[in-house]
């Protein structure tokens, strides 16, 4: 539905994800695991702890934490926000390889984050093992905790069919971002993993932003000046005012994290004292003070759109606005509208999404024309051999000529997209599309790609299948393959021809055919380039007869102008003058007899 | 405008439905209802409906005591293509369902109804919903199938939620959603329990139900208002309403965050959702009236929320007492006739300062005196954008109404086209032998295109409530039915699609002919099914295809719905054609099957 007036519905989500109680749950879960490993001793490197529990109501809930992790800062000031890029973890990448995508074939994670999993590898593959099927599934962490529990999450989602409606919830606490660019955009290819990932960041923490701000402050820049991206969803949460709203367009929340680091540096730099931030108190305070109304300063325009209104009130419930003060105010204004038209930007792309259904009707029309064209051309030798060797004739055929390669040009086009869509999009992804548009597009392959035969070889061209195959045609035929059930086996149980040739290379085997008989027919043909045509002529005959066997090949094949035929009359010439051919075969048999004549 | 002629109903009758509902619930709350004595010349009868105090009287079970429709009762209520049925609190359903059988109601409401009489129902509290389900029942048996001209009006006062979206949905489609008017006072704790599971409030629902029946002991008890059970139970009301409500707004601002459907797939919330006609009572005698549901939806939550957490104590309290206090705010309403009617929605200031025209700041004031804010604003005008878009999507339809009319007669064409042949045009079209077998398949192609597009905007709810229920619709979706589904049969058989797929019927029909299948037997409260003539032909072909002694009863029936079918005009005649399938079909079935067939003088006399 397009809708001409957008909301971007951030405080809504923000409302509802905090009245479900899965933050507070969480959070109970990590607080849990921190007061067991309180007793390490800072001075260790960082390891990986976890705990898993039954919670009811609401699921599995899986909580990292990496100790020692008494002040987060510091932590994190020892492992610095190096980001480490594809190839230099050698296990760690080959375990992510998934997430590489055609248009984002590298990219690069936060190299603490990346060393600590790999290193943790059999741990997490038992718990991976343990509860990578359980449902409902939340996965929790604070701060480098948070990241571990991205890092599995992501682990998870690699397994998890696309159409699977209940997917793991990871929600992180005050954590690190992950990736870079090229992560970020490999996961908001496919949205609904980026639905999975809810980061939970109080404008008063350092972490998070520490990825967005360490080599500057407050720029006009949308992108991170350190690399990072954000991946998922980011509820920001006002501990003051118990309020909250949801962004997801990244670069909103980079350009958030950056307003909010320029205030809390001034404040930092005051109080110098670093001091973990309590998410426990903040969730209390969100879940008390709900059913409390919250208005801020009023809004004075009167004809403000809601995406605009939305953004204003959003920045006052989590406190960035107030932060800004009365000399921020232009900065504020010009956030806003930036945060504003970024966010309007984002829905309608996000709206727009190629919708292949829609067209799917149109696309049947065209394929209606085709299947007609094939049908009156039975009086003309079939479709293939009519379309091959079409001669300007009266009025009316050009015209009908012309439509036909209209209408072959829309379908090609069509399919062509929807292909290279489909081929883009990551391998899962992809499949579960494939496996909607195939009946279709097998269809579409079996009707028109004898007829981009039957041009290539009008041209005078030869081996079609390893030169001219265009990609699509081969992709839609591997996939259609790929999508048979294992055990199934091959549909044999046809009991009539089927209007289509199953195989739509099926002329091009033909015509190949065809020329290895005019090799053998030419005295001037070298030995090697005939030995090599006869045993590619008996290779066709047994192609051909298993075709036959399961009424595989459509009847106009046999037509008497068919190259089909005429290849056999040349064929069977050809035998009886050279020898060198087996004196039987069930082809030669079933075609000598005209047992064609009966198959139907 | 004057609140009563907002609505439509006489000021007086509402007093009176307040008067005698509080009266039902505070004098005679062991009767299952009580009649307003109104002499014999007076032309309205007033039923009002006591509530019930069992917790179990509310919710028959965990979380939320839902359970489907009894659709023999109420055949209406369901979505007509998608046939989904609704959802009714099953502890109220099941109370109206025994007062039915087990009471003179039946009696006493047919006496009123031989007197001509404009009936009205009214309840307090848990008696609201018996009178919505009374009035319903009175719509479904007396107006909808028996044409009675004065509907019933249902009057509540502080009313618990009843039914699901399609509930809703539903009474809006029928055009009945104005005959139910709800009154709730601003903080009334009451209309907004149901959004809450049963586990989470149960200890506190059990306090709020003493202190607010008449026959406990605890009526009104000052230390049960002021409990902490009490409070803390509101605040989880609250907040329950508040997920409700904003997961209802992220569907209405069209959220596109996926990470909404993920956090969804965790937790259950509550199903109900308001129909009818809403008045909300800010207390100091002004009233809001709306009737999107939507929007509805959302003040339900906005209107009760706290201005500061200092206030909880006495909100709290009043959300008790504001249960209790209707006929005050009623009579408060009536005198001050400050009536805002929002029903546009779309032009609702965002900023409560509004400073421009008189009307807009009375607007201001009333929407202030509820408490709501810019970000309930935003949810406002998000359910009004929804509505518009969706008028828009039934205009844009519509448009489509002379293609579509364009294409059904060339299908027409083409059919007289074969009869001239003597050929039917199911056998012309499934062997596409000519250029008009051709281009009808093209026009075939082009309606399901159009046919296709509704379909989906319905399956999505986003056409307007009444759409299914659009005679113009319903005419043009049977002809269409009748016409063009032959076609898409003999399409389907030509390409042996049936060797893979299975029968037509079961697994292949195209939505756009269940659809419009149903919309028929809807509107003409046929039996589900009965109108499958445009499948005349599927039948056919499964039978033709096995022996007859397999399918003997199945042939029987065929045969005695074909009579019908062609009696009626709802078959073409071009069946009987001597050489078409049906025919071939038939003379071979065994000849003392046909000597005995109802079909035999039809078949003979070709």
């Amino acid at each position: 539905m397009s809708q001409s007036c957008k909301f971007s519905s951030g405080l809504e989500l923000a409302n509802l994800v905090v009245n479900s109680e899965l933050l507070h749950r969480s959070w109970d879960a990590i607080s849990d695991l921190e007061k067991r490993s309180r007793t390490h001793v800072p001075d260790l490197p960082l390891s990986v702890e976890y705990k898993d529990s039954e919670h009811p109501g609401v699921g599995t809930i899986v909580a990292f934490a990496c100790p020692p992790s008494s002040v987060n800062v510091q932590q994190l000031e020892r492992v610095g926000t190096d980001l480490v890029s594809a190839d230099e973890i050698a296990g760690f990448f080959s375990m992510f390889d998934f997430v590489r995508t055609k248009v984002n074939p590298s990219f690069s994670v936060h190299k603490a984050a990346a060393s600590l999993f790999s290193s943790h590898m059999h741990l997490l593959s038992l718990l991976k093992e343990k509860h990578g099927n359980s449902r409902p599934l939340i996965i929790t962490g604070q701060s480098m905790g948070g990241s571990i529990a991205s890092l599995f999450t992501l682990w998870l989602l690699g397994d998890i069919p696309t159409k699977a409606t209940k997917r793991p919830l990871c929600v992180t606490f005050g954590s690190p971002l992950l990736g870079d660019r090229n992560f970020q955009n490999a996961i908001s290819e496919r949205p609904t993993w980026n639905s999975c990932f809810l980061h939970v960041v109080s404008p008063q923490d350092p972490i998070p932003k520490t990825f967005v701000s360490s080599y500057g402050y407050l720029s006009n820049s949308s992108i991170s000046q350190t690399g990072y991206m954000p991946v998922g969803t980011f509820l920001f949460c006002s501990e003051r005012d118990g309020d909250s709203a949801c962004f997801e367009e990244p670069r909103s929340v980079v350009q958030l994290m950056l307003a909010m680091s320029s205030e809390l540096e001034e404040e930092q730099r005051q109080k110098r004292n670093f001091q973990n931030v309590d998410y426990g108190l903040i969730l209390e305070r969100l879940k008390r003070y709900n059913p409390v109304r919250k208005e801020y300063s009023p809004l004075h325009q009167s004809n403000i759109n809601p995406v605009e209104a939305e953004t204003m009130i959003q920045l006052e419930a989590i406190g960035v606005k107030r932060l800004q003060g009365n000399q921020g105010n232009r900065m504020t204004t010009s956030l806003i509208a930036n945060v504003a038209s970024w966010t309007e930007d984002y829905l309608t792309q996000r709206r727009n999404i190629f919708d292949p259904t829609k067209k799917l009707n149109d696309i049947k029309i065209d394929m209606a024309y085709l299947e007609w064209y094939k049908k009156v051309s039975v009086e003309q030798g079939g479709y293939y051999d009519s379309y091959k060797l079409w001669r300007w004739k009266s009025r009316d055929e050009i015209k009908s000529r012309h439509e036909i390669m209209k209408r072959k040009r829309i379908l090609t086009r069509y399919w062509r997209g929807i292909v290279d869509e489909a081929e883009q999009m990551p391998q899962k992804e992809g499949l579960a599309f494939r496996t909607r548009g195939l009946y279709a597009g097998t269809n579409y392959r079996r009707m028109v790609e004898p007829l981009d035969i039957a041009e290539y070889y009008g041209e005078g061209k030869k081996d079609y299948l390893t030169q001219g195959r265009p990609k699509h045609y081969r992709l839609l035929e591997q996939w259609l393959n790929e999508d048979k059930q294992p055990g199934t086996g091959n549909r044999n149980s046809r009991s009539k021809a089927c209007s289509l040739t199953e195989d739509s290379c099926f002329w091009a085997h033909v015509e190949e055919a065809t020329i290895c008989c005019n090799v053998l027919k030419d005295g001037q043909s070298s030995l090697k380039d005939r030995e090599t045509s006869r045993k590619r002529l008996v290779e066709f005959e047994q192609y051909a007869m298993d075709l036959i066997n399961t009424y595989s090949v459509s009847v106009e094949v046999f037509l008497e102008q068919s190259s089909f035929m005429q290849w056999w009359n040349g064929y069977s010439e050809l035998i009886d003058l050279i020898g060198g051919f087996l004196c039987q075969s069930p082809l030669r048999d079933f075609m000598k007899n005209k047992r064609y004549r009966n198959y139907a | 405008m004057a609140l009563g002629d907002s609505i439509g109903l006489k000021e007086e009758l509402i007093k009176k439905a307040c008067n005698l509902a509080m009266k039902a619930h505070l004098k005679s709350p062991e009767k299952a209802y009580i009649w307003e004595k109104t002499t014999r010349s007076s032309t309205e009868a007033v039923c009002a409906f006591p509530g019930t105090w069992a917790v179990t009287d509310w919710y028959s079970r965990m979380p939320f005591g839902e359970t489907k429709i009894n659709i023999a009762l109420f055949p209406s209520l369901k979505s007509i293509g998608m046939d989904e049925l609704a959802l009714v609190n099953e502890a109220f359903s099941s109370r109206f369902e025994q007062l039915l059988c087990n009471s003179q109601l039946e009696r006493e409401v047919e006496k009123a109804l031989s007197d001509r009489k404009q009936i009205v129902f009214a309840g307090h509290s848990s008696g609201g919903p018996i009178a919505s389900l009374a009035t319903i029942w009175f719509l479904e048996k007396y107006v909808r199938t028996n044409n009675y001209q004065k509907p019933p009006y249902c009057v509540t006062f502080g009313s618990p939620l009843a039914g699901d979206r399609i509930f809703s949905h539903a009474l809006r489609r029928e055009n009945w959603a104005r005959y139910f008017i709800h009154f709730v006072t601003r903080y009334d704790i009451v209309p907004r329990v149901m959004f809450s599971p049963l586990s989470s409030i149960e200890a506190g629902l059990q306090q709020i139900l003493l202190y607010t029946s008449s026959k406990s002991p605890y009526f009104q008890n000052e230390s049960i208002g002021n409990s902490s059970g009490v409070t803390s139970c509101f605040m989880v009301v609250m907040r329950n309403a508040s997920a409700v409500a904003s997961h209802a707004a992220c569907h209405l601002m069209g959220c596109t965050n996926l990470l909404l459907e993920t956090v969804s797939s965790f937790i259950e919330l509550s199903p109900y959702r308001p129909f009818g006609t809403y008045i909300f009572c800010t207390g100091n005698g002004k009233s809001v009236i709306l009737q999107n549901p939507d929007a509805i939806l959302q003040l339900l939550f906005y209107s009760a929320q706290l201005s500061s957490e200092t206030e909880i104590a006495r909100v709290v309290y009043r959300s008790l007492n504001d249960n209790l206090s209707y006929e005050n705010d009623l009579q408060d309403c009536l005198e001050m006739q400050n009536v805002v009617h929002l029903n546009n929605l779309l032009e609702l200031p965002l900023s409560s300062h509004a400073n421009t025209n008189d009307e807009a700041a009375q607007l201001n004031t009333v929407l202030n005196d509820l408490g709501l804010s810019s970000r309930a604003r935003l949810c406002l005008r998000a359910a009004g954008e929804l509505e518009r878009q969706k008028i828009q999507n039934q205009v844009n339809i519509d448009s489509n109404r002379d293609s579509i009319r364009k294409g059904l007669n060339e299908i027409q064409g083409y059919q007289t086209k074969c009869e001239v042949r003597k050929v039917g045009y199911y056998d012309a079209f499934k062997l596409q032998k000519d250029i008009n077998d051709f281009n009808a398949n093209v026009k075939r192609l082009e309606l399901a295109g159009i046919w296709d597009e509704i379909i989906e905007m319905l399956k999505r709810c986003e056409l307007p409530d009444g759409f299914e229920a659009r005679k113009e619709w319903i005419e043009l979706g049977t002809m269409f039915r009748r016409l063009v589904e032959p076609l898409d049969i003999a399409n389907y058989y030509r390409h042996l699609k049936h060797e893979d797929t299975g029968p037509y019927m079961v697994r292949a029909r195209p939505k756009r002919y269940r659809f419009t299948q149903r919309w028929l037997e809807h509107a003409e409260k046929m039996q589900a099914g009965s109108s499958s003539e445009s499948c005349f032909w599927a039948e056919v072909e499964e039978l033709r295809a096995k022996p007859f002694e397999e399918m003997k009863e199945k042939v029987v029936s065929l045969e005695r719905r074909t009579l019908n079918w062609i009696h009626d005009d709802h078959l073409s005649r071009d069946v009987l054609f001597e050489e078409s399938t049906f025919c071939k079909w038939w003379r071979n079935l065994p000849p003392k099957h046909q000597s005995e067939s109802c079909i035999a003088r039809l078949m003979n006399n070709i």
